[in-house]
């Protein structure tokens, strides 16, 4: 039998389904965790380049043309951050885009859609930044948490890896993360006495990766900038 | 007392900066004057510009004019409101009304065409507005507000009463737009934590 495991991009960019078993690593919403963080750090330092981006954008639009739904929202800004050149950022608002994270649905519920059916795009975007700027310590912690439940809702298993030795073992370097989820899954499958695993992945260089370690990776399209 | 006087006065006089207010009852309309004779009070009596100041005195002079307050609220009370509740209702809804960005702000223009033009002072009280509405939209008084609620209430107001004098600092040329932006970022550090 074959495991199916799947990399922080499909996690991310991709709609799952309730299909056939698959699996995700703890290692793989630790590295959903820590871009987390560091989005939240960059959205504070950087908010006034977001700000002008969305601005931009939806400045040439109609009020009423500008309203729209959270989810849409934050995946038109995750879009347009990608295209700016913002990817780390854009990361966060994809996260927002496609799971419920508790929070931010009731910042949502309790306070935005107060204003309007249908919201502002300015207003939503001076929402999430004004959140994580109150719980920037406590942010990524709560997405993590809530990821991992969605996950466990559409019945994506999240099997935890002892990564102590791996994390600290891999120096720096661009593709640590790609690395490192990589070996996690390498050692689960050793661990379990597994013979097949696979990898879906949007990243082709992580697909390239994983062969370097045995790892049969699926190249999957669905990625942020789609 | 000082603080219900504090919430009943000055809460939610950022909204009334941008919102036609002809409505008013007439005791809404009385707490609105006193509030507009402490912040001339507090534009007379200070010394310095900076936020720290400012809320030491918003604070100070609100509790001196409580017993002007007070009055009024025992009218309300009589006639079966709850002062806080009520303030906390009206509130709320004057911001949600400004931040639907459509309110007119001259030229034929609305919030929104500034807000979405990029001028960084629009940005930045778009910013202070909707912290101090997220804080309230936080705070449940159903049926009756908890002390510990009441309180931030209480804080918040004094703070919404040093962003009012802060903009009227601003309007009167006594800070300039730089000190206005830093004094506003550093409010909203106070709001989100009150």
């Amino acid at each position: 039998m074959t495991h199916t495991f799947l990399d922080v991009g499909v996690i991310i960019n991709c709609r799952q389904v309730n299909s056939s078993k698959k699996y995700a690593t703890s290692c793989a919403l630790r590295v959903i965790r820590d871009k987390v963080e560091k989005a939240v750090g960059l959205l504070l330092q950087k908010i006034e380049n977001v700000k002008e981006i969305v601005q931009k954008y939806y400045g040439s639009h109609r009020t009423k043309a500008r309203l729209g739904d959270p989810k849409t929202i934050a995946k038109k800004i995750a879009q347009l951050l990608y295209s700016h050149g913002y990817a780390d950022v854009a990361f966060l608002f994809q996260v927002i885009a496609q799971y419920p994270i508790r929070d931010v649905e009731d910042l949502i519920e309790r306070s935005l859609l107060r204003t309007r059916r249908r919201i502002d795009p300015m207003n939503f975007l001076t929402a999430i930044y004004l959140h994580v700027r109150k719980n920037r310590h406590t942010f990524a912690d709560k997405v993590r948490g809530d990821v991992e439940k969605s996950l466990d809702q559409l019945g994506i298993e999240v099997v935890y890896v002892d990564d102590s030795d791996i994390w600290r073992k891999l120096g720096p370097g661009p593709d640590r993360e790609d690395k490192y989820q990589i070996l996690c899954i390498e050692k689960y499958r050793r661990d379990n006495a597994l013979n097949n695993v696979t990898l879906l992945t949007t990243d082709h260089a992580l697909a390239q990766t994983a062969k370097l370690y045995n790892v049969e990776a699926h190249l999957v399209s669905c990625a942020a900038s789609a | 007392m000082a603080g219900e006087a504090a919430v009943a006065v000055a809460l939610g006089s950022l909204p009334e900066e941008y919102l036609d207010v002809k409505s008013l009852i007439e005791l809404h309309r009385r707490l609105r004057e006193v509030r507009q004779k402490i912040v001339k009070r507090m534009l007379e009596e200070l010394r310095g510009e900076t936020p720290e100041e400012i809320l030491a005195k918003a604070s100070v002079v609100l509790q001196q004019h409580a017993p002007e307050v007070e009055e009024l609220l025992e009218e309300l009370k009589r006639r079966g409101v709850d002062p806080i509740k009520a303030s906390l209702e009206a509130t709320v809804e004057g911001y949600a009304e400004v931040l639907r960005l459509d309110a007119p702000v001259g030229g034929g223009k609305t919030l929104a065409d500034l807000l979405y033009s990029g001028d960084k002072l629009v940005g930045k009280m778009h910013e202070v507005l909707m912290a101090f509405f997220m804080r309230y939209t936080e705070i449940e008084c159903e049926p009756k507000c908890a002390p510990e609620d009441a309180e931030r209430l209480a804080r918040l107001a004094t703070l919404e009463l040093a962003v009012t004098t802060l903009i009227t600092l601003f309007r009167q040329g006594k800070l300039d737009k730089e000190q206005l932006l830093t004094a506003l970022d550093r409010a909203i550090d106070e709001i989100l934590v009150a």
